[in-house]
């Protein structure tokens, strides 16, 4: 029983202490990197800056950030060799290069003015619509798949409403979802269904 | 016992390692347009310990056209933030929920922080909203906001909550009898972070 507890203590002890140790150990040669990388990067927004001042307005756009991409690999990713750090630039690049801009005009609620604010209100109706059917879909399948499969074997048309796939994944493609439901029900003979909610029609595209 | 703590710790470690893969996985996904596979990507990531997801998360969220999901995700207070990317990207989260007074305060403060092609098109979409929000604001509208204000309140998306009460207040200071300025305020004042 002893042995088993200083077992525990000494494992304890070496996961913590393992790693305050390298850290002290580590210590002075971060400093000593830490210095140098601040050096190195220091110039870096100066640099971006006195970039973008020098191309001229409609030279294009591209130049300064692969210029930017490049400095940062060099003094941030490449320098310390981090995965994480690739990672995270992968990722701030594919956000820039899907930058876009929306399409549609800005339109206070609660006044009348147009179209935009029609396309708000029926956003706001479809979003209702498939909240409802959020919770519908969730409450038949918490009934459980066995008295779903009895209904199935017996052929009689259960009361299946085609809600799941009429949803669909509510960014345009939620009509095309809920006609594959449909068909899919009728094809199995057993559901009947009544025709799901008929899906969304999403945002419409309103980014670039 | 020692075998079992090196376990733990080699665990962490290629869980670390896995997130980043899922990161990178995430930024392909995310390039390709291929957006829901990119949300997938990046919670995967998050779970795994990575760092500095949130905003690759509801930015995704922007993408995919659920904005006050976006909204909520990117948390509380719309000053801009360390990164003006992101920065933009809530911005578009505001406009997509109609915050337009939100936006207008990211894309402010993105100014010359960003890229050319990000600035120029901050400054159109500032250009907009200044067009739209010239009218003095009606009744309705801040009505409105602090429905939706409520509405959120009661299903716990305080962030969203609270840009939408933030919205009521600059609305209705562009009024001149303030119309219902004073309940925006003590609304937004409860939503504040640490209160229960």
């Amino acid at each position: 029983m002893l042995t088993n507890r200083l077992s525990i203590a000494i494992a304890a002890g070496l996961m913590l202490a393992g790693p305050a140790l390298a850290d002290d150990q580590d210590a002075t040669r971060t400093q000593d990197q830490t210095k140098a990388r601040d050096e190195a990067s220091a110039g870096i927004g100066a640099q971006v800056q006195d970039m973008a001042r020098a191309q001229a307005k409609g030279d294009g756009t591209t130049g300064i950030g692969d210029k930017v991409s490049e400095m940062a690999q060099s003094h941030g990713c490449d320098v310390n060799g981090s995965a994480e750090c690739k990672a995270h630039h992968a990722v701030h690049q594919a956000l820039a290069d899907q930058a876009g801009a929306p399409t549609d005009r800005p339109s206070l609620p609660g006044e009348a003015s147009g179209a935009a604010a029609e396309h708000h209100a029926a956003r706001t109706r479809t979003m209702d619509t498939e909240r409802a059917a959020l919770r519908h879909t969730q409450r038949m399948a918490a009934q459980g798949q066995g008295s779903e499969a009895q209904a199935m074997h017996r052929g009689a048309g259960a009361g299946g409403h085609g809600m799941g796939g009429g949803m669909g994944g509510g960014m345009g493609d939620g009509t095309q979802a809920a006609e594959t439901t449909r068909s899919g029900d009728m094809h199995h003979g057993a559901m009947g269904g009544t025709g799901g909610t008929g899906g969304t029609t999403g945002p419409g595209g309103m980014m670039k | 016992m020692i075998a079992q703590a090196l376990a733990l710790l080699l665990a962490a470690t290629s869980a670390s390692a896995g997130a980043d893969e899922h990161l990178l996985a995430g930024a392909q996904r995310f390039r390709d347009g291929r957006f829901d596979e990119a949300l997938v990507e990046f919670r995967v990531a998050q779970r795994l310990g990575a760092q500095g997801v949130d905003g690759y998360v509801a930015s995704t969220l922007v993408k995919l056209g659920r904005y006050d999901e976006a909204v909520e995700a990117f948390g509380g207070g719309d000053g801009p933030g360390a990164d003006p990317l992101i920065d933009y990207y809530r911005a578009l989260a505001c406009w997509g929920a109609r915050l337009y007074g939100c936006a207008d305060r990211l894309l402010a403060g993105i100014g010359d922080r960003s890229g050319p092609k990000v600035a120029e098109q901050a400054a159109r979409l500032r250009g907009a909203i200044a067009a739209e929000l010239r009218r003095e604001p009606t009744p309705a509208s801040i009505d409105w906001y602090l429905g939706r204000c409520a509405d959120e309140q009661r299903v716990g998306r305080r962030a969203l909550a609270a840009a939408l009460g933030r919205e009521a207040i600059g609305l209705a200071a562009r009024r001149g009898d303030h119309y219902r300025r004073a309940e925006a305020e003590r609304l937004v004042q409860a939503l504040a972070p640490g209160r229960p």
